[in-house]
Order: structure tokens, then sequence, then C-alpha cells
């Protein structure tokens, strides 16, 4: 059930990507998706595809690794194709008239933004997934806990944020074992998850869910104590074991997805 | 009449990072066989057990339970899980109902009986688990950890099976706790004699105990299998896998060794006590 999804997932390596600063990859991923959703023109895509195919080489995991975790976005991103394909109004390329009252037609423009925003997705994936399986969820929160850092000023509690976030990851694996124990347990019991109507099935979950809870609460419960008992109090006056830098890597890694941005974006305004 | 034949399993078939778990077993049960099953942490047993209740398929081999493969795919899982009661490690932490009467009920429920068989059942599973019918209305959640787990015992003891499967049935319970579950066994087997009672154990008394039969598995294939008795004449051998005999037992051959006459195959207090007392006695009276 949950082996395809690689949230969380990080592959050892030692490549650039690898060592470079969270804070700085989680800025640039940032920087990415904007430049993504904001250019519109081909020749900026094309860019965009250099751009994504060379981090993906430079990140050093096997590139049918990334496909795998694309594979349970495969009906989010038909769905966005057919949608965009129906409903955007243009020149008509096919006409079907429904009921003889509403013609759904699939029109030049329609192609055209369905392709693009396909695209869009696919490569917002991709490169989010490079962000994932090239930092650990230990460096990512640290990362993410740096950036937040500044907004403590307006009472933005971005340790507590990051300890948060710390903690739902590493208890991804935990809750998917405990699911497939008492999943086990029940199918021992003659429960049937995999028959019926859709709602006999949602009612066949209860036996699942209110084990998963219970375990969920003890769990939460035991980690409290276990965080007290060593003198957790918040991350008032907390240092860091090991701190991270923006170093000449960083800077490097910035400089290059600034040429290709303003290329995309010499591209854009060209065409 | 539990039948293994070459039995293989390997987690994660075909992708990077599998691991056999179990190598070509080979193992016949009895009916109304009281067996124990031993080894150490990580040496196959559950994975071993689950296969009992087609809860994993196997990567070769077969299981054939009373005339059923249960290694078909063709075969209906509700038959098989109709013949083989598997208590997980930890029950209680499946239970989930609003009380225990109809917790303990979820199983029958699913086999589709009728209310009145379904009402009998629990009476009867609760009745062997000692749990009483003022708690019946309780909520399981507000037991104790020994009540709970004998709730989630009688949950499958009350679909009535051929073959029960307990997989470290004492695993975390105090001293009480312990006795009452290795009691409860011992009178299950009593009044149904016909029941093949499968269990996972680490604790060397309890097994000597409870049953009369020894499957070992070390690193995910059958080591040994006999009787009680045979069993844990092989002392030297279940050190080597990280093994035991009983306390007991460890004591009386050491008195052995060091020369008091004995009488072999010692592996329960009981006994054990019996013969040192009569050998103390003995040894008084040479002296007066």
């Amino acid at each position: 059930m949950f082996k395809d999804v690689i949230i969380g997932q990080y592959v050892e390596g030692n490549s650039f990507i690898h060592r470079m600063d969270p804070k700085m990859k989680l800025i640039l991923t940032l920087l990415y998706m904007i430049l993504l959703f904001s250019v519109k023109s081909i020749p900026a895509y094309i860019i965009a595809t250099v751009f994504t195919l060379f981090i993906v080489c430079l990140c050093a995991v096997p590139f049918k690794l990334i496909l795998k975790g694309l594979k349970p976005m495969i009906f989010i991103l038909l769905f966005t194709a057919v949608m965009n394909l129906l409903m955007t109004r243009g020149e008509p390329l096919i006409s079907y008239e429904l009921f003889g009252r509403f013609t759904l037609s699939v029109t030049k423009e329609g192609v055209r933004i369905a392709v693009l925003m396909v695209v869009r997705l696919l490569y917002l994936l991709i490169g989010t997934s490079v962000l994932t399986l090239t930092t650990t969820p230990l460096k990512l929160t640290d990362g993410i806990e740096r950036l937040l850092k500044p907004l403590d000023v307006i009472k933005v509690p971005s340790h507590e944020i990051a300890m948060m976030m710390t903690i739902a990851l590493r208890f991804i694996p935990t809750l998917a074992d405990e699911t497939d124990k008492i999943m086990k347990a029940q199918l021992a019991r003659g429960a049937d998850f995999e028959s019926g109507s859709i709602f006999r099935r949602a009612k066949a979950l209860i036996p699942i869910l209110v084990p998963l809870f219970v375990s969920a609460f003890r769990r939460a419960d035991e980690l409290a104590t276990a965080m007290e008992a060593r003198c957790y109090h918040g991350g008032e006056g907390r240092t860091k074991m090991n701190v991270s830098r923006i170093g000449s890597r960083d800077i490097k890694a910035l400089v290059i997805f600034l040429i290709f941005a303003a290329a995309a974006a010499a591209a854009e305004i060209i065409v | 009449m539990i039948s293994v034949r070459n039995l293989n399993y390997v987690y994660g078939a075909g992708l990077p990072g599998s691991r056999q778990a179990l190598f070509d077993i080979n193992l016949d049960i009895e009916t109304g066989d009281v067996v124990a099953l031993i080894g150490h942490t990580g040496s196959g047993k559950s994975t071993l057990i689950q296969h009992f209740n087609a809860l994993v398929p196997p990567t070769s081999g077969t299981v054939v339970i009373d005339g059923i493969n249960v290694t078909d795919k063709a075969a209906k899982k509700s038959d098989i899980r109709k013949k083989v009661g598997l208590v997980f490690q930890y029950p209680e932490h499946q239970l989930f109902e609003e009380t225990v009467f109809d917790d303990v009920a979820f199983g029958p429920k699913n086999l589709g009986l009728d209310e009145a068989e379904i009402k009998k059942r629990v009476f009867d599973a609760c009745a062997i688990v000692g749990i009483k019918e003022k708690y019946f209305g309780f909520s399981p959640f507000e037991l104790s950890g020994g009540q709970k787990r004998r709730v989630a015992i009688a949950g499958v003891i009350a679909m009535e099976p051929n073959v029960l499967v307990l997989d470290e049935p004492v695993a975390g319970l105090d001293p009480k706790g312990r006795d009452g579950i290795l009691a409860m066994i011992t009178g299950l087997h009593e009044q149904r004699p016909e029941m093949t009672i499968i269990f996972v154990s680490h604790s060397m008394e309890d097994v000597a105990r409870v049953a009369n039969h020894i499957i070992v598995m070390n690193e995910g294939s059958v080591a040994m299998t006999g009787t009680v008795a045979e069993v844990f004449s092989k002392g030297d051998e279940l050190r080597g896998m990280g093994l035991a005999v009983p306390q007991i037992t460890q004591i009386t051959d050491r008195l052995r060794a060091m020369g008091y006459e004995l009488p072999p195959h010692i592996y329960t207090l009981k006994y054990g006590e019996r013969a040192i007392a009569a050998l103390l006695r003995g040894e008084e009276r040479t002296d007066v």
C-alpha cells in the first residue's frame, strides 16, 4: 500500500546536490517552482527541461526511482490534462454535441494548455522529489527551521514547526508498519477489506483505524514523556550540534540556476 | 494435520534489498498436538505462522491443512481463516469495538453466523479465557493489560478454528497474567483435544510446562523437531543457536555432572523439585 510513496525516502549519496546546504536547496526549489509557473513559451520550456534533466543527472539518484515516485500521481496528471483539454475556450479542433444542448470541444488552446500543465506538474514533482531524495528529513526540517527563524519576530514558532515536522516524518514508517500489522490481525479474524460497496468498504476500515489511532496516541504520549525526561523545553536557547552554513557550493548552485532562469526569461520576452 | 513442504519465502522478492526469511521448511504437525515454536529473534517464526493462515503467499512450496492447500491462490481465504485462528503478538492492540462482547463477536460475525450462534460462541470463548460475564458491557480499553489480552485471544477462539496459533501469547505480561494464559492453553487442550495448538515462546520453562512437541527454528530453517524430552536433551545444540534448556534442567545437568544420581528428562520445576528432594532424603539416610 505504501511501497510507491517516496516522500521522506532519502537515497544515500555524495553528489553535488547531496552536499548542498538544505536552506539553499529549499530556496532554489521554491524559485524553480515559481519559474515553472511563470513561463509560458515553448523555448522557455525547453530551457526548463534542460535544467530539470541537468539536476536529475547531477543528483546521482537512479532515474527509475524518481519515476516510481511519480506513479501515484498519474491520476492527478491525467485529470488535469483532461480538464484543461475540455474546459479551454478557443478555436475548436473536435466538437461533440452532448444531449443536443452542450457542446464538448477540444480546442487548439486547450491542447496547448493541457500539455503545458502536465509538463509543469511533472517537472514540479521531479524537482521536489530530487529535494527529498537527496536531503535527509532531519536536514530538511533543519533547513525549514532556519529559513523560518526570521519570522520569530512576528511570533511564528519556527522551532516548534520544525520539531513537529521531524516527528511526523519519523513516524511515517512506524505507522505504516503498524497499519500492516493491524490489517493482518483483522484479516485473520475474517475481516474483508476488498469486497462490497464503497460504503461497506469504508465501514470495514473502522477495525483498522480505531487501533491505529489508539496506538498513535499511546506513542505520542510516550514520546512526549521521553522528551521531557531528557529536559526538552522547546526551542528557546537551544543550540545545534551540526550547523550547516551556505558555502561556495551553494553560491555556485544559485548562479547556475539564475543563468538558466535568465535564459528562460529572455526566451519568454523574445517569443 | 498440518504438512508443510519445501516452503521458501523471500521478503521483497525481485527488488533490491530482498531477503530470504524461510529456507525449505518441511514440517508435519499432528491434529490435537500442542506444539511450541522456539527460535531466536528473526529466525522466521512469525513469518512461518503467517503462512498457516494465507496472510503471506509463499515464494515456493505448499502448506496443507486438513486436506486444504492454503497456499493455493484459488483456495477461499474465508475457509482458511475459519480453519486456522492466528493470534498475533500483543493482540490487545487490535481491539476496537465499543464493548468486550462486540469485539469477541467480530470474528464470528465475519463468518456469517446467526445471532444465537454468535452469542453462544462469545460465551464459550470468554469462559475458556476466563473473562466473566460482568465485563461483557465494558469498553475493552477499560480493562487491565492481562484482561485485554484474554479478550483478544477470545476473539480468535470464538471463531472455533481447528488450529490455533499464538505468537508469543505471554510477552509483556506480569507473572499472574502469564500463569493465567498458560493455564488457559492447557485448559483449552483438555476441553478441545481435537484442536491443534501452536505457540511461539522464548521461555523454555513455559514450553516445558505446556507443550508436547517442539519445533526449533534457526536462521530461517527448521533446526530440530521432536518431543519436549528429545529437544531438551540436546542442550549444547540449543545453546549454539542462542537458545537454552529450562533452568531446572541446567541445574540437574550440573548436579549429574558432579556425580549425583538423578533421573533423566527433568524439564519442569515440579518434577525437578521432587527428584532433588528424593535425592536429599536418600543421602541423609546414607549419612545416618
